[in-house]
């Protein structure tokens, strides 16, 4: 298999605040690829923001490898994480915070061209006439400030300013969140035809898993700082293997007529634990509707669920492991 | 489906907020709706089309420096809320007709524990004794499945999670076993497994208390699994009302079809083969500065010179209830279960 784009491995990183050390994300392998969407799942505190934010090197990583194109990130300066900064932007789900209110769209999507020193004044002038247009907004909009243009207008410019040195990774943490549908719709099919002309591979962060369920080619489902479960989308969507994945799908509400008939329902059993002490063994021993003995005592390795079916299914769980 | 009487009924609601430039304009435009009790009416749209206005016109809880009612009536049962002094007012507030907000943090008290925030609701409409009014706050945390009320009740609102934040406000609202519940985008903030949870809860608990449910939400898959009617605003108007199996099988109004359609689905794309979703193109109009017409007319399909001519009138059949020009006479008249047994 060809190497990937991006390969974290045993990802470690902690957070600390006033009552102690979350690992907010704690052990964690994954992979993209070049070209694809992986969709990163989980409920807020499950750590997959700060996931997002440490694969981008916007945190520093406590323990663990982010390779990146064939380069150990994880350990770089600042000043050498300047030209990977070209390879990998990263979209927020607040446009307004993102974007800086007292500059003009033009100032703020010239930025990333002149702090990477990229054409002359001419050229780059040009460049951000295009990505304007690329992103569906009208020419007289790059001389606005943010404050004058809407939700899905901002949004666009920061989908713009990531893409504007057309790098190989882009990380979404939950780009359309505070987008009404129609909206929403807009900024996906923006990223989907994006992708299609540029060939970025997408980490899509979301806690929708409609939105994702659309979008990825693979997806990761995170609990309390790890992935329970990696695998293609039609696989993990005929057939979630981790009690948590079936309760997470199980909730999605579609909008379908009543008579169509729906997943049947996997409760969990109360809140999400704090990940200030995490539960001992498989973290989602406490909620899980078919705990074992065992659940509480080790926790399950991740691992191929079916070899034998060409592989790429991984879950932790120790109902489907192979010894 | 549901013959109860209606406990809630509005008929032509009008309620008008103050420009900048001091002119009067509709937010809430010539409503009618009913709820009978034990049902779920589910308000969608976008926001800015007037769903939470709708919500705050019926509770009276505009600002009255800049916002009127400009005519119509609430009827709870007999009796028309908008005929009440601010007194009476209060006294129907949160004992017949009650309402949860979005964000439960913003409306619990940090400093009050969570058991004497429901116990002020408690005794601010009903005489009882301290011991009475205590058992009822531990039933009503019992009721909306809070583990350990007794101690759950000294704790203060940072101490829960968002999920049992929202319990607490639904207790809140639940108090007096109102006659009329309204949750303005109750579970946005929460998880989609918490989400389930408080939605089921919600309809269990309108189900035992028999209570009518306004459900407003921007969320059309659960509008699907917990309504049973489903009414479109835009722009302030009524523009689609039909029953959930009615509405999801065969949208009528152009802008009911489109939000549909613009809606996400893993099945969309399973198959390798990728459908793009469906845009609305624009935005929702800024309602103080609304032209003549339909007020969805820039962003819809179907629109031609007659659309911005005049505004549509609600079209009614037994069915539904749509106002768009260009709907199919077979749109407004046929059923959900007509319209499937058609295709099939």
């Amino acid at each position: 298999m060809l190497q990937p784009l991006l390969d974290v491995k045993s990802l470690v990183k902690y957070h600390a605040t006033h009552s102690g050390t979350v690992r907010a994300v704690d052990g964690v392998d994954l992979q993209v690829h070049a070209g694809e969407t992986l969709g990163l799942v989980g409920e807020s505190g499950c750590g997959k923001s700060t996931l997002g934010r440490t694969i981008v090197r916007l945190h520093d990583p406590d323990e663990g490898r982010i390779t990146f194109k064939g380069q150990d990130i994880s350990r770089l300066s600042r000043r050498e994480l300047r030209p990977v900064r070209r390879q990998m932007q990263m979209v927020f789900q607040d446009p307004y915070a993102s974007l800086n209110p007292r500059r003009t769209i033009r100032q703020i999507l010239t930025e990333p061209f002149t702090v990477h020193d990229v054409g002359t004044r001419r050229e780059q002038t040009q460049r951000v006439d295009e990505l304007v247009a690329r992103v569906g907004l009208h020419p007289d909009h790059a001389d606005r400030h943010p404050h004058e243009l809407s939700g899905g207008q901002r949004q666009r410019i920061s989908i713009a300013r990531a893409i504007a040195l057309e790098p190989s990774l882009v990380v979404c943490d939950e780009p359309v969140s505070a987008l009404d549908v129609s909206i929403q719709a807009q900024i996906i099919n923006l990223l989907r035809r994006l992708q299609s002309e540029s060939g970025s591979a997408y980490l899509f962060i979301s806690h929708d898993l409609s939105v994702i369920g659309y979008l990825a080619d693979r997806i990761a489902v995170m609990y309390l700082g790890e992935i329970v479960e990696i695998a293609p989308k039609r696989a993990l969507w005929n057939q979630p293997l981790h009690p948590y994945t079936q309760a997470l799908f199980s909730a999605i509400a579609e909008p379908l007529p009543p008579s169509v008939p729906r997943r049947p329902r996997v409760s969990m059993k109360g809140d999400l634990p704090s990940p200030l002490n995490p539960p001992s063994g498989c973290r989602f021993h406490t909620r899980c509707p078919q705990v074992m003995p065992r659940c509480r005592e080790a926790a399950p390795p991740l691992q191929e669920a079916s070899p034998e079916a060409g592989g790429g299914h991984r879950v932790a769980c120790w109902l489907h492991h192979v010894p | 489906m549901s013959t109860a009487e209606p406990v809630l009924q509005v008929r032509g609601l009008r309620t008008e907020f103050l420009s900048r430039s001091k002119r009067w304009f509709p937010v809430v435009n010539e409503v009618d709706l009913q709820v009978r009790a034990g049902e779920t009416l589910a308000v969608v749209g976008e926001s800015g089309c007037g769903k939470s206005m709708l919500a705050y016109s019926i509770m009276r809880l505009l600002p009255k420096r800049i916002a009127r009612n400009a005519g119509g009536q609430v009827l709870l049962r007999e009796r028309d809320l908008l005929a009440l002094d601010e007194p009476q007012m209060r006294a129907v507030r949160g004992k017949d007709i009650s309402m949860v907000f979005q964000e439960p943090m913003t409306s619990l008290n940090p400093l009050m524990t969570v058991g004497r925030q429901i116990l002020e609701s408690v005794v601010e409409h009903e005489r009882c004794t301290p011991e009475e009014a205590h058992r009822r706050v531990i039933d009503l945390m019992d009721l909306v499945g809070i583990p350990e009320p007794e101690a759950r009740f000294h704790q203060y609102p940072h101490h829960l999670s968002g999920g049992m934040r929202q319990r607490i406000v639904i207790a809140i609202a639940l108090a007096c076993r109102p006659q009329v519940l309204i949750a303005d985008e109750p579970t946005t903030a929460l998880d989609v497994t918490i989400q389930a949870q408080v939605l089921e809860l919600i309809d269990r608990l309108k189900r035992e208390l028999g209570m009518g449910v306004i459900l407003i939400t921007h969320d059309l898959g659960v509008v699907a699994e917990w309504s049973q009617r489903v009414m479109v605003m835009y722009a302030g108007r009524k523009v689609e009302e039909a029953d959930a199996e009615t509405f999801f099988s065969a949208p009528a109004h152009p802008y009911s079809r489109a939000l549909l359609a613009s809606v996400p689905r893993p099945d969309m794309s399973v198959d390798g083969a990728f459908a793009p979703l469906t845009e609305i193109r624009g935005a929702v109009p800024p309602l103080d500065r609304l032209g003549a017409g339909c007020a969805f007319a820039q962003r819809c399909d179907r629109a031609d010179a007659s659309c911005t001519a005049t505004t549509p009138p609600l079209q009614t059949s037994a069915f539904r209830a749509v106002a768009c020009f260009k709907a199919d006479a077979t749109d407004i008249t046929s059923s959900g279960t007509a319209h499937a047994a058609a295709i099939a």
